[in-house]
């Protein structure tokens, strides 16, 4: 790498940052992390591949790109975010346009009182008071570029809150669309989950784009849980062909509290999941679960650290993977068990489905354990369908192509099955009978 | 309908054979059964005739309807009309039962050149065949046979058998790990199932089934070779036996 590569790099996120103009959002917290994090970028690095936890996500595809940030004025229409509508979150839906809150397309109208969803500058006082709390406190990564560039850059947080003992009937639904028709372009989405005690709600993040242009999402998310509180949290990642996607989601939970969380992805050219789950009080439960479809040269990176803080809580991580073509994914799942920390159950499994001789898997279960009465299981395995499974299939008169698709469709759902909002598990296993070529009629649905 | 003509079979890539000159006929509207010791070959014989990709046929010819199915994948096979029942179901998450046998029933009916039914008509048509095996329509919606019991299992292999109508099931030790109640519902489920049109080829251990499946022929199979064939009474002499007797005699007549 000669000088001047390495120079255009280390200012590569800065000089974005500098084209940037973010909303202010007259909350002190954000305003104030904002310009350290500016501060920050002028200092921090873009990883390598010379850093361990990046040499299998090259980020060069990404620095070769000039990204300007995304305009405010975008033609996005209803008719563009239809298909990703969720039915049963039609009153609960929050649409954010090139990071910008967009309230044409969003319906926030239906939430019980004293809950709020919506922009952080639209926010009720003790709403914000949270905010001042705890923004910034849970996505946690240290000394890193992303984070810090989106913390800088974000306009204006979707915040959601959930009072004391209200159980949300229906999913919240946050749709970042990012709209590439014209120019290539960047977004930094972030969100902020407050779950007061006792409630219970369940929030898909989403991401989208639109156009044919190359574009870089950064996102972060946070959830904060109080005592007993409940959250099903569902990220779906099905950005165009052309993004570059980056994400942290990060939850911080409380006595008695859950946290469990989805993430499908089987969007964009290049993306990174980093979730952080900080088991912070006693008798806590976090699930992390994920399904990856990767095709043709798509790479997927997923970094996850569940961090066992106090004893006596539970952990559990599915992570699914299907790579076809050239598709490459990577797992590296780090558990910690401070040394306090006993009785702890955590389980994690990686399971790795290879379709193509050309796909590749890398995996690394990372379980660092101080605690010395504690059950920790974990396993990571990578391989093609039975044999058997696929006879099975072909002695009931379906052909050896088809039994794949069916069986490829089978695995996946192991994780689908779990997302307790029928549209939506609908839409993900179409999402997934149209990555393996099966055909399914809605009856199929599981 | 099956013809088997000196039929030699070994697991693939291995060297010893497990099938040594099978020969066999199964004719329209008959059932067969194949006895045996464990290890004497019946599975095998019923996957290599079903086209299990483990197996290699290392001589002989397999004739079904005039036609030889060796070089047929496992597919086609079930497309003409064969059906194998396995002694272990396979476990399928995520694709429910309705869904393979809708997939299952739809591609026979395509082979066939007939009408292939669309999902409204798949719910009456197979509601018909449930009876059969007194199976709930709740199965339908469960994952093939995923967290199934061994019983239901082997019910599930006969409400497909049922659901594809098939000129020649192979059954493979279906009878095996049943209770009394499950054993009655399968062979019952089979027996009203029997017609003049099609044939079953019974693998089993035990004699206990052809109580309620009375067998035209009875085969015994010993390491690799049919030793003797006889009508339904020969399963009785062997209840009353074992096969022991069989291995001597066999012995004696110099052909072991």
């Amino acid at each position: 790498m000669t000088v001047n590569e390495e120079n255009k790099k280390t200012h590569y996120l800065k000089e974005l940052q500098l084209a940037s103009s973010p909303v202010k959002t007259g909350v002190s917290v954000i305003e104030q992390a904002r310009l350290k994090a500016a501060d920050d970028l002028s200092i921090w690095d873009l990883p390598s591949l010379r850093d361990e936890d990046w040499k299998q996500f090259p980020l060069k595809p990404l620095v070769r790109k000039h990204f300007a940030p995304a305009p405010v004025n975008s033609g996005i229409a209803h008719s563009d975010i239809e298909h990703a509508l969720i039915t049963e979150a039609a009153s609960a839906r929050i649409v954010i346009v090139n990071g910008y809150f967009s309230p044409e397309l969003s319906n926030v109208d239906k939430l019980p009182t004293g809950c709020y969803a919506g922009p952080v500058s639209k926010a009720p006082i003790n709403v914000v008071d949270q905010v001042n709390n705890f923004y910034g406190k849970v996505a946690q990564y240290g000394r890193d570029a992303f984070t810090a560039f989106n913390t800088a850059v974000t306009h204006d947080p979707v915040i959601v809150f959930v009072k004391k003992g209200v159980a949300l009937e229906n999913p919240i639904h946050i749709l970042h669309v990012t709209d590439a028709s014209d120019a290539s372009v960047y977004t930094a989405p972030r969100v902020f989950i407050y779950a007061e005690r006792h409630s219970d709600s369940t929030v898909i993040e989403d991401f989208i784009g639109k156009g044919e242009h190359a574009y870089f999402t950064t996102s972060v998310s946070e959830s904060v849980l109080e005592d007993e509180s409940h959250i099903l949290h569902v990220k779906m990642q099905r950005e165009t062909a052309e993004a570059v996607h980056i994400s942290r989601v990060a939850s911080k939970l409380g006595r008695g509290s859950n946290f469990n969380s989805y993430m499908i992805s089987n969007g964009a050219k290049m993306f990174r999941n980093e979730p952080l789950s900080l088991v912070d009080a006693e008798n806590a439960h976090a699930t992390i679960d994920g399904l990856v479809l990767v095709d043709q040269d798509q790479i997927s990176d997923t970094h996850s650290t569940l961090d066992h803080l106090k004893p006596n809580c539970t952990s559990h991580q599915l992570h699914k993977v299907i790579a076809n073509g050239r598709g490459k994914s990577v797992f590296n799942g780090k558990i910690f068990v401070r040394k306090d920390s006993q009785l702890i159950d955590a389980f994690q499994e990686n399971r790795n489905l290879l379709l193509s001789k050309d796909a590749n898997v890398f995996t690394k279960p990372q379980l660092e354990i101080f605690a010395d009465d504690v059950k920790c299981s974990h396993g990571a395995t990578i391989g093609q369908l039975s044999d058997e499974e696929v006879f099975y299939m072909q002695s009931r008169g379906i052909t050896k192509s088809e039994a794949i698709q069916l069986l490829t469709y089978g695995y996946a759902l192991e994780v689908i099955e779990n997302i307790p909002v029928p549209s939506l598990r609908e839409q993900l296993s179409y999402n997934v009978a149209a990555f393996t070529g099966a055909s399914i009629e809605a009856k199929d649905i599981v | 309908m099956l013809k088997i003509i000196n039929l030699h079979a070994k697991v693939e890539g291995e060297k010893t054979e497990i099938l040594k000159g099978i020969n066999l006929e199964i004719n329209q509207g008959e059932v067969h059964a194949i006895m045996g010791p464990n290890g004497s070959g019946k599975s095998t014989l019923a996957k290599v005739i079903a086209g299990h990709p483990a197996y290699e046929v290392t001589d002989g010819q397999i004739l079904f309807n005039g036609e030889d199915i060796l070089e047929m994948d496992p597919d086609e096979r079930a497309r003409m009309g064969m059906f194998l029942a396995f002694q272990y179901p396979v476990e399928v998450p995520g694709v429910s039962n309705s869904m393979l046998i809708r997939q299952a029933v739809n591609a026979v009916k395509k082979a066939r050149g007939e009408e292939e039914l669309d999902p409204l008509e798949f719910e009456d048509f197979i509601a018909e065949k449930l009876k059969l095996v007194e199976m709930d329509e709740k199965f339908l919606d469960r994952s093939v046979n995923a967290g199934f019991s061994g019983g239901e299992k082997k019910r599930n292999e006969i409400l497909q058998l049922a659901a594809m109508n098939p000129k020649l099931s192979l059954l493979d030790e279906t009878d095996s790990g049943l209770d009394i109640d499950a054993l009655r519902i399968v062979s019952e489920g089979i027996n009203s199932l029997r017609s003049e049109e099609n044939a079953f080829l019974l693998v089993t251990h035990y004699q206990r089934i052809l109580n309620y499946i009375k067998p035209d022929k009875v085969h015994v199979l010993m390491q690799g070779r049919i030793v003797r064939s006889g009508d339904s009474s020969l399963a009785l002499e062997l209840e009353d036996q074992g096969y022991d007797w069989l291995v001597t005699e066999t012995h004696v007549n110099g052909e072991a």
